[in-house]
């Protein structure tokens, strides 16, 4: 089978890595438009690699599509996978292009190919962890979704847009907008993260996690943040971004009803954001590749792989699902 | 524009103080968690 990988920066490369590591990819092509930054993976990828130095959404040879370029350029390229019948996972996590990529929901379906909509650490691993926390529940009433770190510089620049755009959080069959760095939440991490405050951001999860959950009433997502953060978010980025974040967490708050009493449930992962997100996506093109999906169309990753196998997936490519057990002081 | 600049000064010394001897008391705004995170076992995975 032969993959293309979009984009080869923090993410792609490792996707690349990953991928290669199964027996199932016979061939990876691997796209960027940064002619330095292919030189530089090059080096550290085989000989069933082919390195292209080309726009993002000219012609591919490929079974497969999986694009990892910056959020927000990946628009095109899947929507020309699509038009071409090709399957196609989207590592994207901006709410904007979430957004405007589940309007193409109907052409996927209608050309019975698959499309995976934000395959990373949050939305993506999130949304699975949601999905299986939710299944110990009978009745769902709330999830709410925290993450710590970004991966690299163009997800960093995501994150500090986001703190600066609306929020939309799900709240009984309304969308609620309120501004990104409000709403000051601690919440606690599995460690070595810890506890950290986290703030309403223009985040992708809760459109994803509502379509997936669409009969739970309130769906949130949240971002750590420092006050520096906040104060600098409208303004242009002040200082180059990093080229790759530090230790990342995801944290999934469940709350719903079992056997007539109030339960519940937070599920955790603590890992680079950039190693998460092309874990999960490099998983999810294996899963593509195996017809191991529930269904043929677009959705969010939570929705169309079996949570389960996914999560013994992950588990088994090194990410450690933990549970938080225990109560809160009020 | 000097009753302002000292006006502002002492509500920030105001300010300190009090978020001072509530941290002497022991109150502050961080909710303790009582439990902790352990590692998904396979029963958890099913």
């Amino acid at each position: 089978m032969r993959v293309a990988v979009l984009g080869a920066g923090a993410v792609g490369a490792r996707i690349s890595r990953q991928l290669l590591s199964g027996t199932s990819v016979t061939q990876i092509v691997l796209r960027d438009t940064d002619a330095d930054r292919l030189a530089q993976v090059s080096k550290s990828l085989g000989d069933r690699v082919i390195i292209e130095h080309a726009p993002f959404n000219s012609q591919l040879d490929a079974e497969v599509i999986v694009v990892a370029t910056p959020s927000g350029t990946q628009m095109p390229t899947v929507i020309k996978a699509i038009e071409q019948d090709r399957p196609v996972i989207s590592t994207s996590d901006s709410l904007a292009e979430t957004v405007a990529l589940l309007k193409f929901a109907n052409q996927a379906k209608e050309k019975n190919i698959p499309v995976i909509l934000g395959a990373g650490f949050a939305p993506g691993l999130s949304c699975v962890l949601a999905k299986h926390g939710a299944s110990w529940f009978e009745k769902v009433q709330e999830i709410h979704i925290a993450k710590v770190g970004t991966g690299g510089p163009s997800c960093a620049l995501v994150h500090h847009r986001a703190l600066s755009r609306i929020s939309y959080d799900w709240r009984h069959d309304n969308w609620i907008r309120r501004p990104g760095g409000s709403g000051r939440s601690l919440c606690w991490f599995p460690e070595p993260i810890g506890p950290q405050d986290c703030y309403r951001a223009a985040l992708a999860s809760p459109i994803l996690l509502h379509h997936a959950f669409p009969e739970v009433p309130w769906i949130t997502a949240r971002v750590s943040a420092t006050l520096r953060d906040r104060l600098t978010a409208p303004l242009p980025m002040l200082s180059p971004p990093h080229s790759e974040g530090g230790l990342g967490a995801v944290r999934v708050e469940i709350h719903g009803r079992c056997n007539t009493s109030h339960e519940v449930a937070v599920l955790g992962v603590v890992e680079k954001p950039s190693v998460a997100t092309a874990t999960v996506a490099a998983l999810a093109t294996e899963c593509v590749i195996a017809g191991k999906l529930k269904f043929r169309g677009m959705a969010g990753l939570s929705e169309i792989v079996d949570p389960i196998d996914f999560l013994h997936g992950l588990e088994k490519r090194g990410l450690k699902i933990e549970i938080f057990e225990g109560d809160y002081e009020k | 524009m000097m009753r302002t600049i000292k006006g502002a000064l002492e509500s920030v010394l105001a300010a300190a103080a009090v978020a001072g001897a509530f941290r002497i008391l022991g109150i502050d705004r961080t909710k303790r968690q009582v439990g902790g995170w352990r590692r998904a076992k396979g029963s958890d995975l099913r």
